[in-house]
């Protein structure tokens, strides 16, 4: 599935198994798959996205005599 | 039996006590046992300017108290902005523990999402019921209006025990707290909106050619002539209207308007203004018709917005002024108004405190920022036409002042002027540098306009003195101090220059546009004195790791307080505070990581504020906003005086709740890290 093997030192990949099990993920692979891609999709939308602000709320901002 | 010595009152002298006090008004006495203490708050006064003007002799009021009590500087806050500064008072203790740390705050699940920091207002998402067979609708979301300031106000302690507490015009407390025993009533002044819910949008209209704008500082609009009427149209504009649907394709309800007609005089400088308060069906239109001349204000005039054929209507009040008739016409409109005596909204605690005093006062200025200072800002209004507004405002605090020493019996009075601080923004500049947009001579006229409000400052502590007598504890304060407002100083362009903001290109944009380079960015400005690190962990899109930050912190600190301003070789900033050590408290965590204090004549650009970058680092300011006091907070004190011995050294405003509670004969709670302005001084070990 993999081009690549990653490795994880033991006390992580403990980890790793113990919660895909509770989170109902089908393997440790499965999960460790999907919580990179949940990272990955962060970045996306960091890469010069800005941050989520409402035009409406600058505009009342400037009223306020100290801003413009 | 001897007709003495029966147990009851002979039945005349009952009647002529009922009659006594229907006459006089006596009352059951509060638990405040007729101890009076007032505090005058005068937004801004400055020590520099009250030393000058006690020792010319022009204010003796304050040179009075100063005999009898004492005059000291009062530390500010950090950073010495309105809302930090009076949440101290609020609280007797630091940001850390009330959770203001300027007028901007960011929220960082939003990366650097700006928003007000004193009031918050949700919308619930909700699908309105739609009325077939019309236009209209009936809204189901309800919004909740959240005061943000945390902590417990001092008056809460006085209202536990049934001392009577009266602020007027109390900043960074809106919406108010409630009062939890009903022995408080509060009319909140900055931080109330406007009936649009910005902090003032003026509407200014003209015949002049122009493209209309709509800002948050003010609408720049047309007016246009109706052939058939021979009206001009001066369309005003109101709320989004909630009951109405949204326009095909449009995701917001229409907003409300009332036009204004009109009608220039053919020979005289005057004009005939006619708008229509459209009433429920079954229930006439009310006409207002008003004239006035070229350069004249209107009394305050109500303006309705009806919603729907049945009602609800929206109730606001403005005043008009007539600039001009020929060659153009021009017609200000003042922000829309909550009307006191029937607020669209609850703004008062109780809600009817603000009918009651409206009922008495008449119509006054509801929103906190009553000033119109971005009607000069904007270069709609000369500095004459402004101070002529500011001095209305004065006179409407005066009228506000005599209510509230009418109707103080006893217990805390709290009564603030905002003169003293949104006066000296457009008018203060008390050196020979050049002013940004005014002449020597009239740099020199208007700080003279400033000096004049202080003496007024000065009438109004004499009728507090008059009316109150010499056993009440009477304390006059400020929240900081000013200075001239000369350069600007661009931080987030500085932080691009040096490569700790990344942008895509070297062009402009903001942090808010698709120029930002977040996964590289390790630290951003915004607000007037904040600068944050793109904390790993804490900001949305944060790369930097915890283990780091000090070290950055460090390095950036360091190299701020090394700018020189390529002007004059002057040192741009004086201290760089690190909120992890300048505060102590729960909210501590929520703050900026560092507090850039400014030198005297500098302050953040204006484009910073709002995280924008400029084309310098440092560049003149040439705003008509000439004044301010968002630095170091050592270089803006405001002022302390009484008439009981200032015994504290260093009196600070976290001082004064203490002071007001120990007055009351109520110990301060621990987290207070103020002590009393009147005892002998300890050593203040506690952090702001």
């Amino acid at each position: 599935m993999f081009g690549a093997n990653v490795k994880l030192d033991k006390a992580l990949l403990e980890r790793v198994r113990k919660y895909a099990k509770v989170a109902g993920y089908s393997s440790p692979d499965e999960f460790i798959a999907h919580a990179i891609e949940n990272e990955l999709a962060k970045l996306d939308e960091a890469k010069g996205e800005g941050s989520e602000t409402d035009p409406a709320v600058l505009e009342r901002l400037k009223g306020l005599g100290y801003i413009e | 039996m001897n007709r003495f010595t029966t147990t009851r009152p002979p039945l005349l002298i009952l009647l002529a006590l009922f009659a006594f006090c229907g006459l006089t008004g006596c009352k059951e006495k509060s638990a405040a046992d007729g101890k009076k203490v007032l505090v005058l708050g005068c937004d801004g006064m400055d020590p520099r300017l009250v030393r000058r003007m006690i020792d010319e002799g022009r204010l003796p009021h304050f040179a009075k108290l100063e005999r009898q009590g004492g005059f000291k500087p009062l530390e500010t806050s950090i950073p010495p902005q309105s809302p930090v500064a009076w949440s101290n008072f609020i609280t007797g203790a630091g940001p850390g523990v009330h959770g203001i740390f300027d007028f901007i705050h960011r929220d960082p699940s939003k990366q650097a999402s700006p928003y007000f920091s004193t009031n918050k207002v949700t919308a619930e998402e909700k699908d309105p019921w739609l009325i077939p067979g019309t236009e209209y609708q009936y809204p189901r979301a309800t919004a909740t209006n959240e005061l943000l300031r945390r902590g417990t106000p001092f008056w809460e302690y006085l209202d536990q025990r049934g001392i009577p507490v009266r602020m007027y015009r109390l900043p960074a407390n809106y919406p108010p707290s409630e009062s939890t025993h009903g022995h408080v009533c509060c009319l909140p002044g900055m931080g109330v909106p406007d009936a649009l819910g910005s902090q003032g949008t003026f509407q200014h209209f003209s015949t002049k050619p122009r493209l209309e704008s709509k800002g948050g500082e003010g609408m720049m609009l047309r007016i246009r002539k109706d052939f058939t009427t021979g009206a001009y149209v001066a369309r005003l504009n109101g709320p989004p209207n909630e009951f109405e649907r949204p326009a095909k394709g449009q995701t917001n309800p229409p907003e409300m308007f009332v036009n204004l007609n009109v009608y220039p005089d053919p020979d005289r400088d005057v004009a005939k203004i006619v708008y229509v308060n459209k009433a429920i069906k079954g229930v006439p239109d009310e006409t207002v018709e008003l004239v006035l001349d070229v350069g004249q204000w209107s009394e305050w005039k109500e303006v309705h917005f009806l919603k729907t054929p049945i009602g609800p209507s929206f109730g606001t009040m403005v005043r008009l002024y007539l600039q001009q008739v020929r060659p153009n016409i021009e017609l200000y409109v003042s922000p829309l108004n909550f009307i006191p005596t029937a607020p669209a909204a609850p703004f008062s605690e109780p809600a009817d405190f603000v009918e009651q005093i409206g009922e008495e006062v008449g119509p006054f200025y509801t929103q906190g920022f009553a000033e119109e200072f971005n009607g000069l800002k904007n270069g709609i209004f000369t500095d004459e036409e402004y101070r002529i507004q500011a001095a209305y405002v004065l006179e409407e605090g005066f009228r506000l002042l005599d209510y509230a020493l009418k109707h103080f019996e006893d217990g805390l009075l709290f009564f603030y002027f905002s003169s003293t601080d949104l006066q000296a923004h457009m008018f203060w500049w008390d050196s020979d540098e050049p002013h940004p947009t005014r002449t020597p001579a009239e740099a020199k006229k208007y700080q003279g306009v400033i000096e004049d409000v202080y003496m007024e400052m000065d009438r109004a502590l004499g009728k507090c003195m008059d009316a109150l007598g010499d056993e009440a504890t009477i304390i006059a304060m400020s929240d900081h101090g000013f200075c001239n407002f000369r350069r600007g100083f661009g931080l987030n362009t500085w932080l691009r220059d040096e490569g700790y903001l990344v942008t895509k290109s070297a062009n402009q944009g903001c942090l808010y546009s698709d120029e930002s380079e977040w996964m590289k960015t390790k630290a951003y400005g915004l607000g007037l004195n904040g600068l944050y690190v793109n904390l790993q962990g804490r900001e949305k899109y944060g790369v930097v790791p915890a283990a780091e930050r000090n070290a950055l912190l460090e390095e950036i600190s360091q190299k701020l307080l090394a700018i020189r301003d390529p002007e004059n070789g002057r040192q741009v900033i004086e201290r760089v505070y690190r909120t992890d050590q300048c505060y102590q408290g729960p909210e501590a965590v929520n703050a900026p990581d560092l507090i850039i204090g400014y030198a005297r004549d500098y302050r953040a650009s204006w484009n910073t504020c709002l995280g924008d970058y400029d084309k310098a680092v440092v560049m003149n300011n040439t705003n008509p906003w000439s004044a301010d006091h968002c630095i170091a907070h050592d270089e803006v004190p405001g002022v302390v005086l009484s008439n009981r011995r200032l015994a504290a050294e260093g009196p600070a405003l976290i001082d004064v709740a203490p002071t007001i509670l120990n007055e009351f004969g109520v110990s301060a709670p621990d987290y207070m890290t103020g002590r009393s302005l009147f005892k002998a001084p300890a050593p203040r070990l506690a952090k702001r």
